[in-house]
Formats: structure tokens, sequence, C-alpha cells
């Protein structure tokens, strides 16, 4: 992932390396040292750990290394079908939440309306509230007895409540809302820092507004797009809460599973497995993504 | 000066824009000729973005017509003007290649690619980049940007070229350079050109006629040369060359001539000023290169004798600040042609100019 970002940051002006004399290395060793110690206890030294245990027979005591458990977490139909369906699920909310979030990252970055403050506490509210409130918040509105069901049933347009929750479109739409204020931040950070001098040199070349935000705007905002994506998508990814809530246990989704997997069924080795596949199958994503926006800014 | 066939003229009537309560253009009214290359010139704040924005497009004036050959352009969305623009920084496209620059404009226009890149070819060998399509703006040097900026706003043949402060962001010998450039295309070209400058030096080497602009309003239009020896107001003359100015009391006026007492006690004849009474305070003000230092032998120069308070020279030339008494300093300025012997500093001299020369204002209240 941090492979693919820094790709996607990178400038197309490229300085000579500047030479580091001893001091300062010093200085960015301490500086960076406990981030570093924070980033491998609680991450690599896992990570790694979980690696070990994916490859054995057992745990604990295991008395062989196998490919076995990657044979099932890859090959199994049950398996397949949630990983199919946690990617999904990511893909889709980040392009629901990228389509939703760049006009109101237009708004906050160009308006000079009153409303402007006001619809930014708007946007970041839900960072505010925790996610399992919001999650609730969600099956208040979608549930059985929800407000909606409550409203349909109330008008008479349907006679039985609608099943609105436990289906992959309400996690969709819970994630979608829990994740937007990061899309919208990020792309609003880049429209900022447009110059408004582009879309005027343009307009006065012949450029209408269509075409203007097409070739202008957007490609120049690409990098916000590209920055709010791949934490959408990594969240989105590994989300848990969500999911068992609002999909309220028929939305299976890779990180339930593999909870289930090592808790409920003690069977660490394939739910390690299943996390490796997940980790390594997010990586394979983002690499391609990043690769895909360099093709295309760069052209 | 030969316009293009597609050349329009410009007219501004009565246009006025306020930003909130800030009147940032009040009341300006200018025609220009196909053809033409007007400079709109005044200090910084005075409007003259504001109103090329407005002929652009970019800003809707408040009040007045704007017209483009026949064409009545107010409410007109600027993508619909087919004019060319240079702006101060440029607002290259970063990420696009110089030659996707060029070429937008002619591809908004939905012309077939293979008449897109002979045009910008064209384009591009006229500002002297050709071999410079494929890199980025950002690998371009200052000039090089600027010229690219050049072609990308005339490559559209535009009726009107715009051009902010193009030259502001170079350096002074690069900024030379390019003020022959762009006249040079311009004629090429025969677009009608409006460009705005703080800089007077560079209106005066450019422009068919200057505007200059004070706090929103047109001050003064003309040629260079009615702008630099006969500036209207004392604003003119102080923002367009260097001047020296006396301060004195009107004696008495007869026609054409008014005689002023300066604060040396001597009496001046100037050509009359328009609005100055006899008694008025008043500021005489002449240009350094009017004044010959020791007239002797020369006809028609009023003399006023003083002392060589100070020497600034040069190389091709040299002030010479005199002292003329009361307190008055007028610097003469004059070519140094052959070898010669600078006289010594305290030695007496005598200033020559010409009455006609010597222009009358009423005293500014401050200073
Ligand atoms: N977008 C704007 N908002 C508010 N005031 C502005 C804006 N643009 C210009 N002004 C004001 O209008 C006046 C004229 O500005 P401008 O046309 O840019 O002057 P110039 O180009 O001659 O320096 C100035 O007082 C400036 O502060
Ligand atoms: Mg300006």
């Amino acid at each position: 992932m941090a492979v693919a970002i820094a790709d996607m940051t990178d400038k197309i002006e490229q300085r000579p390396r500047a030479r580091v004399d001893l001091a300062r290395l010093t200085a960015l060793v301490a500086l960076l040292a406990p981030a570093v110690a924070l980033l491998g206890i609680g991450l690599v030294w896992p990570f790694l750990k979980m690696l070990a245990i994916s490859f054995q027979d057992r745990f604990p005591d295991p008395t062989a290394l196998t490919f076995a458990n990657y044979a099932t977490a890859l090959t199994d139909p049950y398996f397949l079908r949630i990983t199919l369906r946690t990617f999904s699920l990511a893909l889709v909310v980040t392009l629901i939440t990228a389509v939703l979030s760049y006009p109101v990252a237009w708004f906050l970055a160009r308006s000079n309306s009153r409303w402007k403050h006001l619809v930014f506490l708007a946007v970041i509210s839900p960072l505010m509230v925790s996610i399992i409130v919001r999650t609730i918040g969600w099956t208040i509105i979608l549930g059985n007895e929800g407000m909606i069901n409550a409203l349909l049933v109330g008008l008479g347009i349907v006679t039985e409540p609608l099943r609105l929750m436990q289906s992959f479109w309400s996690v969709v739409v819970g994630m979608v809302h829990i994740l937007i204020p990061f899309m919208v931040l990020s792309i609003a950070t880049v429209l900022g820092k447009i110059d408004p001098g582009y879309a005027e040199a343009a307009a006065v070349l012949g450029a209408s507004p269509v075409r203007n935000f097409l070739k202008i705007t957007l490609p120049l905002s690409v990098q916000g797009i590209a920055s709010g994506s791949v934490i959408v998508f990594c969240l989105t990814v590994g989300a848990y809460v969500t999911p068992v809530m609002l999909g309220r246990g028929q939305v299976a989704v890779l990180a339930v599973t593999i909870h289930e997997q090592m808790v409920v069924l003690v069977d660490w080795p394939t739910g390690a497995a299943v996390a490796t596949v997940l980790t390594g199958g997010t990586l394979i994503v983002l690499l391609l993504y990043g690769l895909f926006l360099r093709r295309h800014s760069r052209r | 000066m030969s316009a293009a066939a597609d050349a329009a003229g410009v007219r501004l009537t009565g246009v006025k824009k306020w930003y909130g309560q800030v009147p940032a253009v009040r009341d300006v009214s200018l025609g220009i000729e196909p053809g033409e290359m007007v400079c709109l010139l005044g200090p910084s704040g005075c409007g003259k973005t504001t109103t090329l924005r407005m002929v652009a497009g970019l800003e809707n004036p408040d009040a007045g017509e704007i017209r483009i050959g026949s064409t009545l352009v107010n409410g007109l969305a600027p993508w619909k003007r087919n004019l060319g623009m240079v702006f101060q920084n440029y607002a290259l496209f970063p990420h696009m290649t110089v030659f996707e620059n060029v070429a937008f404009g002619l591809n908004m226009r939905r012309l077939p690619a293979a008449e897109v890149r002979r045009q910008v070819d064209a384009a591009m060998a006229q500002v002297r980049l050709a071999a410079f399509g494929e890199r980025r703006p950002s690998e371009l040097s200052g000039g090089q940007r600027q010229r690219i900026a050049l072609a990308r706003a005339i490559v559209t043949k535009p009726s009107v070229l715009l051009l902010d402060e193009p030259l502001a962001a170079l350096d002074k010998k690069l900024r030379e350079q390019m003020q022959v450039e762009i006249k040079q295309l311009q004629r090429q070209v025969g677009v009608t050109t409006i460009f705005v400058t703080h800089d007077q030096e560079e209106a005066l080497t450019l422009s068919d006629r200057i505007v200059v602009m004070d706090e929103g309003r047109i001050v003064q239009i003309g040629t260079p040369s009615e702008v630099y020896e006969r500036p209207r107001s004392r604003f003119v003359s102080d923002f367009i060359g260097f001047t020296n100015s006396v301060s004195g009391r009107v004696n008495s006026i007869d026609g054409a001539f008014t005689r002023v007492t300066i604060a040396s006690g001597q009496v001046v004849t100037v050509p009359s000023g328009a609005g100055i009474a006899a008694g008025d305070a008043v500021d005489l003000v002449i240009r350094p290169e009017k004044i010959v230092v020791d007239p002797t032998g020369l006809v028609d120069r009023s003399v006023i004798p003083g002392t060589l308070a100070h020497m600034v020279y040069t190389g091709a030339v040299t002030y010479y600040h005199v002292d003329i008494g009361g307190g008055a300093i007028l610097i003469a300025m004059a070519p140094n042609p052959d070898l010669h012997d600078l006289p010594a500093l305290g030695s007496p001299v005598a200033l020559g100019f010409k009455p006609d020369n010597m222009l009358i204002f009423p005293r500014r209240a401050e200073s």
C-alpha cells in the first residue's frame, strides 16, 4: 500500500537526491524511531507471526508445514464467495463514495457561500460519533420496525415491512455514510490547491464548462480521488462492525469470517491463510490501481 | 501595422465594476481599433486586470457595454468569445505536454488532428520552440513558458489578444528581449491586442496607444510620445518617466504664457496650463533630459543658475543634481558622448530649457 501511494503522489519534477550528513541522519532516525517501533510491534511482528501460522498444519503445536490452508482459502467455494463479496463491496463503496463526495468537495473548495462552514461540519460530523452509534442509527432507519418501513406501511405503499437490512446494499449504505468524510476531505484538499487560473485559461481557449471539467479540473484532482479511494477501499475491505450490524449475519465478509474461523471454530491456520489472502488481495488491487493512475496521468 | 482580416475592434462604454463595496473599475470608456496594440498602464490596484477580465468575459461588468467587433458581449460566456489570453503566471496546464497545451484551443474547436498538428507546429515555430512539444511546462524556463503561453493564445487566431502583465515574472534582460518578440509577433499576426502593465517603459516600448489608469478611471489616452511629452496631469507625468518638480506661485497670466515665481525668487515663464489662475500655488514639472547643462550658445532657452550639488554617473549618461536656491534641486540628464572632464561639485552651473518643455500643474496637497 505504501508503495502504491508513493507512486501516486510522486511529482513529475525530479530533484537530484540530496546528500544526507550524519547529524541529519541521526535526527531523522530519532524522529522516526517511535513510529517505526510502534509499526514493528503492532503490525509487522503480528503479521509475520500470522504468516507463519498460515503455513502450519495446526496451531498451536504444529507438526508440519503445508500449503493446504491456502488451498482451502483459495478454492473452497464458501471462502471464494466471501472473498468475492468483500472485494465487490469495497469496490462498490469506493465508487459510490467518490461520486457522492466530488460535488461536496467542490462546494467546500470553491464556494464562498456562508453555508460552507455548516456543510464542512456536516461532512466531518460522522467522524465525531462512534462507528457503533452511527451503525445503530442506520438500523433505526432501515430496520423492520424502522423509519422507512413505518413510513411505507403507514402510507399503505407496502403491507409487509421490506427487508431493508441484512442485504449487501444496506451494508453499502452504511459504509458509504461512514467513509464519505475521508473521500470529501481528500478531494477537497486537492481541489482547493488547484489554481482557478487553469479553468479560466481553458474557458478563454473555448472550453465549455463540461469540457473544462473533464479536461482540466478532473485530471488535476485525480490525486485527491486516488488518495481518498485508497483510504475508503482499505477501510471497507477490512470492515467488521458495519457488515455485522447492518448485514445481521447475512452479509459475510472476510473480516467476519477470519474472526469466526479463528475464535469460534478455533481453526487458526485456515483463518491466518484467509487473512493473508485478504492482505495480499488488497495489495494487488492497490498496485493495479496505482499503475492505472500512473498510465493515465502521465499521458 | 497591418490588421489581420479577422482582427476586431473593442469598445468599452461606461463600464463599471464593484467587488462588494470596492469599486474596482469606475466608468471606463475606450475604443480600440482593429489590429491596434493598446496598453493599460497604471499603478497596482487601479483596475487594469479587472478591465481585461471583463473583456475576456471572466468578470461581468455591473454597468456599461463591451463590444468586440460589432457584437455586444455583455453576459456572453468566455468560451464563446474567440479570444486569446496570456495570464500573469501563464496558467499552462501542468498535466499536459507543451504540444497539448498549445493544441488545447484548436481541440476545443474540434479541428481534425492533422490540422491541429500543422497549426500547433507553426505556432511553436513562430515562438522558436519547435522542438519542445513533448516537454512538460515544468521542464521549461520562465521565458520559454512565456512563449508557449503566447503560442497557445495566438494559435486559435483570436479576434483579440489579452495580455495581463505577461513579462512581470521575468528578469530584466529577458523582459526586454520578450518585449521585442511580443511586438514583432503582434505585428506579424496583426491581432488587436490589449496589454496590461504597471511598467511604464514596457508601455512606451510596446504600445500604439497607452491608456493610463488611476483608481479605476482612465486619466489619459494617447500615443507613447503624447503621454510622455504632454502628460495631462501631475499623476501621469510622475507615473511615466522620471520628473523634476519645482514649486512656485503664479505671478501673472498673459494669454498663452504664465509667469511663475519659484522658490529661489526667480521668475520663470512657461506655457499656460488649464484651470490655473493668478496667485495659485503650482508645481513646475520638467524631465531631466529636457534640461541642458551650460546652455551657452543655444537660443530660445530659459536659463536658471545654480551650483552643482551631486552627480550620478551611469555610463551612457550623467545626472547632474543642481541646487537652484530656495531649497529646490533640478536634475539634468546629459549624455556622455566623449571622454570629458565632469564639472567639480560646488561649481556654478547654468541650466537651460525650452519654456515649452516646462509643464505647469496645480500644487499637490501632500509633500
Ligand atoms: N476578486 C476580487 N475580490 C475583491 N476585490 C478585488 C478582486 N479583484 C480585484 N479586486 C480589487 O479591485 C481593485 C482593482 O484590482 P485589479 O483590477 O486587480 O488591479 P490591477 O490589475 O490594476 O492591479 C483593487 O482594489 C483590488 O483590490
Ligand atoms: Mg493586475
